[in-house]
Protein backbone atom coordinates (compact mmCIF):
# COMPACT_ATOMS: atom_id res chain seq x y z
CA UNK A 1 0.00 0.00 0.00
CA UNK A 2 1.38 3.59 -0.96
CA UNK A 3 2.42 5.60 2.24
CA UNK A 4 1.21 9.04 2.13
CA UNK A 5 2.18 12.05 4.78
CA UNK A 6 -1.06 13.74 5.66
CA UNK A 7 -0.43 17.48 4.77
CA UNK A 8 -2.20 20.55 6.11
CA UNK A 9 -4.36 22.36 3.75
CA UNK A 10 -6.20 26.04 3.11
CA UNK A 11 -8.60 26.28 0.59
CA UNK A 12 -11.34 27.99 -0.38
CA UNK A 13 -13.94 28.15 -2.74
CA UNK A 14 -16.15 31.01 -4.62
CA UNK A 15 -16.36 33.07 -7.38
CA UNK A 16 -15.06 37.42 -7.38
CA UNK A 17 -14.66 37.19 -3.96
CA UNK A 18 -11.70 35.10 -4.30
CA UNK A 19 -9.76 36.73 -7.24
CA UNK A 20 -8.10 38.69 -5.41
CA UNK A 21 -6.31 35.84 -4.02
CA UNK A 22 -5.57 34.03 -6.80
CA UNK A 23 -4.23 36.96 -8.48
CA UNK A 24 -1.96 37.50 -5.71
CA UNK A 25 -0.25 33.54 -6.32
CA UNK A 26 -0.43 34.09 -9.88
CA UNK A 27 1.58 37.24 -8.95
CA UNK A 28 3.92 36.03 -6.41
CA UNK A 29 3.70 32.38 -6.90
CA UNK A 30 5.97 30.06 -8.93
CA UNK A 31 3.83 28.30 -12.17
CA UNK A 32 4.14 24.72 -12.43
CA UNK A 33 1.75 22.59 -14.44
CA UNK A 34 -1.83 22.92 -15.82
CA UNK A 35 -4.28 19.99 -15.46
CA UNK A 36 -7.67 18.90 -16.55
CA UNK A 37 -9.17 16.04 -14.27
CA UNK A 38 -12.26 15.02 -14.51
CA UNK A 39 -13.71 13.28 -11.21
CA UNK A 40 -16.75 11.92 -9.69
CA UNK A 41 -17.47 12.56 -5.97
CA UNK A 42 -19.76 10.72 -4.01
CA UNK A 43 -21.59 12.86 -1.49
CA UNK A 44 -23.87 11.78 1.67
CA UNK A 45 -25.81 14.77 3.70
CA UNK A 46 -24.40 12.65 7.31
CA UNK A 47 -20.61 12.28 6.22
CA UNK A 48 -18.67 15.28 7.05
CA UNK A 49 -14.78 13.56 7.38
CA UNK A 50 -14.29 11.53 4.22
CA UNK A 51 -13.55 13.30 0.88
CA UNK A 52 -14.32 10.42 -1.43
CA UNK A 53 -13.67 10.52 -5.13
CA UNK A 54 -12.77 8.05 -8.12
CA UNK A 55 -10.73 9.56 -11.08
CA UNK A 56 -9.55 7.00 -13.81
CA UNK A 57 -11.42 4.15 -12.35
CA UNK A 58 -9.34 4.76 -9.34
CA UNK A 59 -11.05 5.52 -6.10
CA UNK A 60 -9.73 7.38 -2.85
CA UNK A 61 -10.95 8.22 0.18
CA UNK A 62 -9.34 11.25 2.18
CA UNK A 63 -10.01 11.54 5.91
CA UNK A 64 -10.19 14.47 7.91
CA UNK A 65 -7.38 14.20 10.81
CA UNK A 66 -7.60 16.96 12.75
CA UNK A 67 -8.40 20.84 12.63
CA UNK A 68 -7.61 23.69 13.86
CA UNK A 69 -9.51 27.45 13.70
CA UNK A 70 -6.62 27.86 10.42
CA UNK A 71 -6.00 24.46 8.57
CA UNK A 72 -7.46 21.15 8.16
CA UNK A 73 -5.12 18.11 8.15
CA UNK A 74 -6.22 15.37 4.95
CA UNK A 75 -5.38 11.81 4.87
CA UNK A 76 -5.30 10.46 1.67
CA UNK A 77 -5.36 6.59 1.37
CA UNK A 78 -6.30 4.73 -2.46
CA UNK A 79 -9.07 2.16 -2.18
CA UNK A 80 -8.23 0.96 -5.13
CA UNK A 81 -8.69 0.56 -9.03
CA UNK A 82 -12.01 -0.67 -10.47
CA UNK A 83 -13.03 -3.42 -10.18
CA UNK A 84 -12.92 -3.82 -6.68
CA UNK A 85 -13.96 -6.88 -4.43
CA UNK A 86 -17.13 -6.94 -2.57
CA UNK A 87 -15.40 -6.85 0.96
CA UNK A 88 -13.48 -3.73 0.15
CA UNK A 89 -16.65 -2.23 -0.98
CA UNK A 90 -18.13 -3.27 2.20
CA UNK A 91 -15.39 -2.88 4.70
CA UNK A 92 -14.08 0.52 3.33
CA UNK A 93 -16.46 2.56 1.07
CA UNK A 94 -20.07 2.16 2.72
CA UNK A 95 -18.41 2.97 6.15
CA UNK A 96 -16.96 5.96 4.81
CA UNK A 97 -20.12 7.19 3.04
CA UNK A 98 -21.70 6.60 6.38
CA UNK A 99 -24.91 4.91 5.00
CA UNK A 100 -26.06 1.53 4.59
CA UNK A 101 -24.62 -0.89 2.42
CA UNK A 102 -27.21 -2.82 0.34
CA UNK A 103 -27.09 -6.69 -0.29
CA UNK A 104 -24.04 -7.30 -2.88
CA UNK A 105 -24.35 -10.13 -5.06
CA UNK A 106 -21.39 -9.81 -7.04
CA UNK A 107 -17.78 -10.77 -6.18
CA UNK A 108 -16.09 -8.05 -7.98
CA UNK A 109 -17.71 -4.49 -9.12
CA UNK A 110 -16.21 -2.57 -12.32
CA UNK A 111 -17.00 0.88 -12.17
CA UNK A 112 -19.88 1.61 -14.43
CA UNK A 113 -21.90 -1.81 -12.35
CA UNK A 114 -20.94 -0.11 -9.19
CA UNK A 115 -22.19 3.56 -9.61
CA UNK A 116 -25.21 1.93 -11.96
CA UNK A 117 -26.04 -0.91 -9.23
CA UNK A 118 -24.79 0.70 -5.85
CA UNK A 119 -24.41 4.33 -5.92
CA UNK A 120 -27.37 5.59 -8.48
CA UNK A 121 -30.25 3.32 -7.02
CA UNK A 122 -29.12 4.96 -2.92
CA UNK A 123 -31.29 7.59 -2.38
CA UNK A 124 -28.69 8.76 0.31
CA UNK A 125 -25.78 8.76 -2.34
CA UNK A 126 -25.51 11.92 -4.52
CA UNK A 127 -23.46 12.31 -7.31
CA UNK A 128 -20.99 15.40 -8.42
CA UNK A 129 -19.38 15.12 -11.18
CA UNK A 130 -16.70 17.50 -11.39
CA UNK A 131 -14.60 18.81 -14.32
CA UNK A 132 -11.26 20.66 -12.86
CA UNK A 133 -8.95 22.64 -14.71
CA UNK A 134 -6.17 22.77 -11.92
CA UNK A 135 -3.28 25.40 -12.00
CA UNK A 136 -0.30 24.47 -10.00
CA UNK A 137 1.73 26.69 -8.31
CA UNK A 138 4.40 26.68 -5.72
CA UNK A 139 4.90 29.65 -2.47
CA UNK A 140 6.18 29.80 0.53
CA UNK A 141 7.66 26.30 -0.04
CA UNK A 142 4.09 25.13 -0.13
CA UNK A 143 2.38 23.08 -2.69
CA UNK A 144 -0.99 25.58 -4.35
CA UNK A 145 -2.99 25.85 -6.91
CA UNK A 146 -5.95 27.49 -8.26
CA UNK A 147 -9.04 25.77 -10.06
CA UNK A 148 -12.38 26.47 -12.25
CA UNK A 149 -14.09 23.45 -10.97
CA UNK A 150 -17.37 22.54 -12.62
CA UNK A 151 -19.82 20.60 -10.34
CA UNK A 152 -22.54 18.90 -12.01
CA UNK A 153 -21.60 21.87 -14.70
CA UNK A 154 -21.88 24.69 -12.22
CA UNK A 155 -18.91 26.64 -11.93
CA UNK A 156 -16.98 27.87 -8.69
CA UNK A 157 -13.09 28.67 -8.19
CA UNK A 158 -11.15 27.33 -5.93
CA UNK A 159 -7.93 28.13 -4.61
CA UNK A 160 -5.35 26.61 -1.87
CA UNK A 161 -2.47 26.16 0.09
CA UNK A 162 -1.03 22.97 1.20
CA UNK A 163 2.34 21.52 3.10
CA UNK A 164 3.15 19.00 5.63
CA UNK A 165 4.41 21.51 7.73
CA UNK A 166 1.16 23.97 8.69
CA UNK A 167 3.41 26.65 10.08
CA UNK A 168 4.33 26.98 6.05
CA UNK A 169 0.56 26.76 5.32
CA UNK A 170 -0.19 29.92 7.59
CA UNK A 171 2.85 31.86 6.90
CA UNK A 172 1.55 31.90 3.22
CA UNK A 173 -1.90 32.64 3.76
CA UNK A 174 -0.52 35.66 5.70
CA UNK A 175 1.46 36.74 2.74
CA UNK A 176 -1.41 36.08 0.34
CA UNK A 177 -4.54 38.98 1.44
CA UNK A 178 -6.64 36.31 2.77
CA UNK A 179 -9.41 38.63 4.26
CA UNK A 180 -11.69 37.41 7.53
CA UNK A 181 -14.27 36.30 5.36
CA UNK A 182 -12.33 33.97 3.76
CA UNK A 183 -13.40 30.53 5.40
CA UNK A 184 -11.14 27.53 5.09
CA UNK A 185 -13.56 25.49 2.51
CA UNK A 186 -12.45 21.63 1.64
CA UNK A 187 -13.97 20.45 -0.82
CA UNK A 188 -16.75 18.11 0.05
CA UNK A 189 -17.95 20.81 1.93
CA UNK A 190 -18.11 23.48 -1.60
CA UNK A 191 -19.82 20.34 -3.30
CA UNK A 192 -22.30 19.97 -0.17
CA UNK A 193 -23.59 23.40 -0.60
CA UNK A 194 -23.77 23.68 -4.40
CA UNK A 195 -26.22 20.35 -3.90
CA UNK A 196 -27.69 21.62 -0.98
CA UNK A 197 -27.01 18.89 0.88
CA UNK A 198 -26.57 20.88 4.02
CA UNK A 199 -29.53 22.15 5.34
CA UNK A 200 -29.04 26.05 4.43
CA UNK A 201 -30.48 28.08 7.87
CA UNK A 202 -29.27 31.02 6.44
CA UNK A 203 -32.09 31.07 3.21
CA UNK A 204 -34.07 32.37 5.32
CA UNK A 205 -32.36 35.73 5.30
CA UNK A 206 -31.25 35.11 1.34
CA UNK A 207 -33.66 38.48 0.65
CA UNK B 1 -55.14 35.08 -36.83
CA UNK B 2 -52.99 37.83 -36.27
CA UNK B 3 -50.10 37.49 -34.39
CA UNK B 4 -49.96 39.09 -30.57
CA UNK B 5 -47.43 42.17 -30.62
CA UNK B 6 -45.25 40.69 -27.57
CA UNK B 7 -44.00 43.72 -24.64
CA UNK B 8 -41.53 42.71 -22.49
CA UNK B 9 -42.41 43.16 -18.88
CA UNK B 10 -46.20 42.82 -20.06
CA UNK B 11 -48.53 40.20 -19.22
CA UNK B 12 -49.26 38.46 -22.54
CA UNK B 13 -51.09 34.80 -23.14
CA UNK B 14 -49.33 31.73 -22.44
CA UNK B 15 -46.08 31.80 -24.13
CA UNK B 16 -44.16 28.70 -25.13
CA UNK B 17 -40.55 28.64 -23.82
CA UNK B 18 -37.16 27.94 -25.45
CA UNK B 19 -34.26 27.82 -22.35
CA UNK B 20 -30.88 26.11 -21.50
CA UNK B 21 -28.22 26.23 -19.24
CA UNK B 22 -24.31 25.93 -19.41
CA UNK B 23 -21.55 27.25 -19.49
CA UNK B 24 -20.83 29.02 -23.16
CA UNK B 25 -23.46 30.98 -25.05
CA UNK B 26 -21.09 33.55 -26.10
CA UNK B 27 -21.50 33.03 -30.18
CA UNK B 28 -25.93 33.19 -29.43
CA UNK B 29 -25.52 36.02 -26.76
CA UNK B 30 -22.70 38.45 -29.84
CA UNK B 31 -26.00 37.33 -31.77
CA UNK B 32 -29.18 38.04 -30.01
CA UNK B 33 -27.18 41.49 -29.30
CA UNK B 34 -26.88 42.12 -32.65
CA UNK B 35 -30.36 41.33 -34.06
CA UNK B 36 -32.18 42.48 -31.36
CA UNK B 37 -34.72 46.11 -31.70
CA UNK B 38 -33.80 48.25 -28.85
CA UNK B 39 -36.08 47.33 -25.91
CA UNK B 40 -37.45 49.15 -22.81
CA UNK B 41 -34.60 50.14 -20.25
CA UNK B 42 -36.45 48.96 -17.51
CA UNK B 43 -35.72 45.25 -18.92
CA UNK B 44 -31.86 46.08 -20.13
CA UNK B 45 -30.37 44.62 -16.83
CA UNK B 46 -32.41 42.91 -13.71
CA UNK B 47 -31.26 41.35 -10.97
CA UNK B 48 -33.30 39.48 -8.62
CA UNK B 49 -33.00 36.94 -5.64
CA UNK B 50 -35.19 33.61 -5.47
CA UNK B 51 -35.76 30.14 -3.48
CA UNK B 52 -36.80 27.55 -5.85
CA UNK B 53 -38.34 24.32 -4.05
CA UNK B 54 -37.99 21.66 -5.90
CA UNK B 55 -39.56 18.43 -5.07
CA UNK B 56 -38.47 14.69 -6.14
CA UNK B 57 -41.41 13.63 -6.94
CA UNK B 58 -42.80 16.02 -9.12
CA UNK B 59 -41.35 18.09 -12.37
CA UNK B 60 -44.60 19.31 -13.91
CA UNK B 61 -45.06 22.38 -11.26
CA UNK B 62 -42.26 24.71 -10.84
CA UNK B 63 -42.49 26.53 -7.47
CA UNK B 64 -40.11 29.99 -6.19
CA UNK B 65 -40.35 32.48 -3.84
CA UNK B 66 -39.34 36.25 -5.06
CA UNK B 67 -39.69 39.26 -2.67
CA UNK B 68 -41.76 37.29 -0.15
CA UNK B 69 -44.24 36.12 -2.56
CA UNK B 70 -45.01 32.55 -3.70
CA UNK B 71 -45.70 31.90 -7.27
CA UNK B 72 -46.24 28.33 -8.99
CA UNK B 73 -45.82 27.62 -12.42
CA UNK B 74 -47.67 24.26 -14.21
CA UNK B 75 -46.12 22.62 -17.40
CA UNK B 76 -49.24 22.76 -19.97
CA UNK B 77 -47.68 21.18 -23.01
CA UNK B 78 -44.81 21.01 -25.32
CA UNK B 79 -44.49 21.77 -28.93
CA UNK B 80 -41.83 21.13 -31.01
CA UNK B 81 -39.92 20.94 -27.78
CA UNK B 82 -41.02 24.40 -27.01
CA UNK B 83 -42.76 24.36 -23.18
CA UNK B 84 -45.71 26.68 -22.18
CA UNK B 85 -46.16 27.34 -18.38
CA UNK B 86 -49.04 28.64 -16.79
CA UNK B 87 -49.66 30.29 -13.39
CA UNK B 88 -50.57 27.86 -11.13
CA UNK B 89 -50.89 30.06 -8.15
CA UNK B 90 -49.58 32.85 -6.78
CA UNK B 91 -49.43 33.76 -2.76
CA UNK B 92 -47.85 35.92 -0.35
CA UNK B 93 -46.43 35.44 3.32
CA UNK B 94 -47.94 34.94 5.52
CA UNK B 95 -49.67 32.04 3.76
CA UNK B 96 -52.58 30.12 5.41
CA UNK B 97 -52.63 26.72 6.14
CA UNK B 98 -55.83 26.08 3.75
CA UNK B 99 -53.88 27.43 0.44
CA UNK B 100 -50.76 25.69 1.56
CA UNK B 101 -52.69 22.15 2.30
CA UNK B 102 -54.69 22.48 -0.79
CA UNK B 103 -52.42 24.17 -3.40
CA UNK B 104 -49.07 23.97 -2.28
CA UNK B 105 -48.39 21.05 -1.20
CA UNK B 106 -50.06 18.98 -3.72
CA UNK B 107 -47.87 21.00 -6.19
CA UNK B 108 -45.05 19.38 -4.48
CA UNK B 109 -46.83 15.46 -5.07
CA UNK B 110 -45.31 14.95 -1.53
CA UNK B 111 -47.75 13.80 1.45
CA UNK B 112 -49.07 16.99 3.10
CA UNK B 113 -47.95 17.49 6.45
CA UNK B 114 -50.02 18.40 9.58
CA UNK B 115 -51.00 21.95 10.08
CA UNK B 116 -51.19 23.86 13.68
CA UNK B 117 -51.68 27.32 12.47
CA UNK B 118 -53.90 29.32 10.89
CA UNK B 119 -51.24 31.25 8.38
CA UNK B 120 -47.65 30.58 7.79
CA UNK B 121 -44.62 33.01 7.90
CA UNK B 122 -42.00 32.38 5.13
CA UNK B 123 -39.75 31.10 7.81
CA UNK B 124 -42.02 28.35 9.05
CA UNK B 125 -42.71 27.64 5.83
CA UNK B 126 -39.23 26.92 4.99
CA UNK B 127 -38.98 25.19 8.21
CA UNK B 128 -41.64 22.73 7.00
CA UNK B 129 -39.52 22.78 3.53
CA UNK B 130 -36.34 21.10 5.32
CA UNK B 131 -38.23 18.99 7.65
CA UNK B 132 -39.23 16.95 4.53
CA UNK B 133 -36.74 14.67 2.66
CA UNK B 134 -38.44 15.03 -0.69
CA UNK B 135 -38.19 18.76 -0.44
CA UNK B 136 -35.17 21.21 -1.02
CA UNK B 137 -35.16 24.49 -0.92
CA UNK B 138 -32.49 26.58 -3.58
CA UNK B 139 -31.03 29.46 -3.90
CA UNK B 140 -30.83 31.22 -7.09
CA UNK B 141 -29.42 34.76 -7.91
CA UNK B 142 -30.10 36.02 -11.30
CA UNK B 143 -28.48 38.91 -13.26
CA UNK B 144 -30.97 39.05 -16.38
CA UNK B 145 -29.93 41.03 -19.31
CA UNK B 146 -33.27 41.52 -21.90
CA UNK B 147 -33.25 41.35 -25.10
CA UNK B 148 -35.72 41.18 -28.32
CA UNK B 149 -35.34 38.98 -31.62
CA UNK B 150 -37.92 38.09 -33.96
CA UNK B 151 -40.61 39.76 -31.75
CA UNK B 152 -39.70 37.08 -29.40
CA UNK B 153 -38.54 37.69 -25.50
CA UNK B 154 -35.04 36.76 -25.16
CA UNK B 155 -32.43 37.11 -22.23
CA UNK B 156 -29.06 36.02 -21.23
CA UNK B 157 -28.70 35.49 -17.75
CA UNK B 158 -25.41 35.01 -15.36
CA UNK B 159 -27.34 32.58 -12.74
CA UNK B 160 -25.64 31.31 -9.35
CA UNK B 161 -27.39 28.03 -8.28
CA UNK B 162 -26.54 27.55 -5.02
CA UNK B 163 -23.76 29.61 -5.05
CA UNK B 164 -22.32 28.24 -8.21
CA UNK B 165 -22.11 30.01 -11.76
CA UNK B 166 -23.86 28.92 -14.67
CA UNK B 167 -25.15 30.89 -18.44
CA UNK B 168 -28.82 30.96 -19.17
CA UNK B 169 -30.30 32.05 -22.47
CA UNK B 170 -33.77 31.52 -23.56
CA UNK B 171 -36.61 33.03 -26.20
CA UNK B 172 -40.40 33.29 -25.47
CA UNK B 173 -43.48 33.83 -26.95
CA UNK B 174 -46.81 33.27 -27.67
CA UNK B 175 -45.72 31.79 -31.60
CA UNK B 176 -43.99 29.08 -31.39
CA UNK B 177 -42.62 29.92 -35.02
CA UNK B 178 -40.98 32.82 -33.81
CA UNK B 179 -39.20 30.85 -31.32
CA UNK B 180 -37.82 28.61 -34.06
CA UNK B 181 -37.21 31.30 -36.43
CA UNK B 182 -35.15 32.64 -33.26
CA UNK B 183 -33.46 29.30 -32.75
CA UNK B 184 -32.03 29.43 -35.93
CA UNK B 185 -30.81 32.76 -36.09
CA UNK B 186 -28.74 32.59 -32.46
CA UNK B 187 -27.47 29.03 -33.86
CA UNK B 188 -29.76 26.99 -30.86
CA UNK B 189 -31.11 24.84 -33.14
CA UNK B 190 -28.93 21.76 -31.64
CA UNK B 191 -29.14 22.86 -27.94
CA UNK B 192 -31.34 21.16 -25.81
CA UNK B 193 -33.96 22.97 -23.69
CA UNK B 194 -33.94 23.03 -20.33
CA UNK B 195 -36.29 24.64 -17.87
CA UNK B 196 -34.98 25.92 -14.50
CA UNK B 197 -36.90 22.95 -12.95
CA UNK B 198 -34.55 21.01 -14.55
CA UNK B 199 -31.38 23.13 -14.75
CA UNK B 200 -31.51 22.98 -10.94
CA UNK B 201 -32.36 19.22 -10.35
CA UNK B 202 -29.26 18.44 -12.80
CA UNK B 203 -26.77 20.54 -10.21
CA UNK B 204 -28.05 19.84 -7.15
CA UNK B 205 -27.62 15.99 -8.64
CA UNK B 206 -31.16 14.72 -8.90
CA UNK B 207 -31.03 14.25 -12.25
CA UNK B 208 -28.16 12.21 -14.42
CA UNK B 209 -28.13 14.68 -16.72
CA UNK B 210 -25.61 17.08 -17.87
CA UNK B 211 -25.77 20.78 -18.88
CA UNK B 212 -26.21 21.91 -22.78
CA UNK B 213 -22.40 22.92 -22.58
Amino acid sequence: MTHFIPRYEFRLFGLEEIDSVIATLRAKGIAGKERHISEIYLMTAGNTINNIKIRNKLLDIKTLVKHDDTLEQWNPQEVGQFPLSKEKILSEIFPALGVEAPLLDKDVYTLKEFMQELILVDPDIIVALTEKERYAYSFNDCICEYANVRINGALLRTVAFESENPDLVKAAIRAIDIKDYHKNTNYPKAIKRVLGLEIDYDINNFF
Amino acid sequence: MAKEELKIGEISKPRFEFRSFGQDFEEAAYLMGRLSVPVPRKVWERESDEIYIVSKTNDINNTKIRDGKMDIKTFVTSVDGLEQWNPLMKGEFPISAKVLKEEVFPAFMVSTPDFEKENYSLDEFMEMVNQNQELQAVRVHKERYGYMVNNTICELADVLINGAHVVSINSESTETEDIKATLRDLELEDIENINYLQAIKRIIGWSDKTLAN
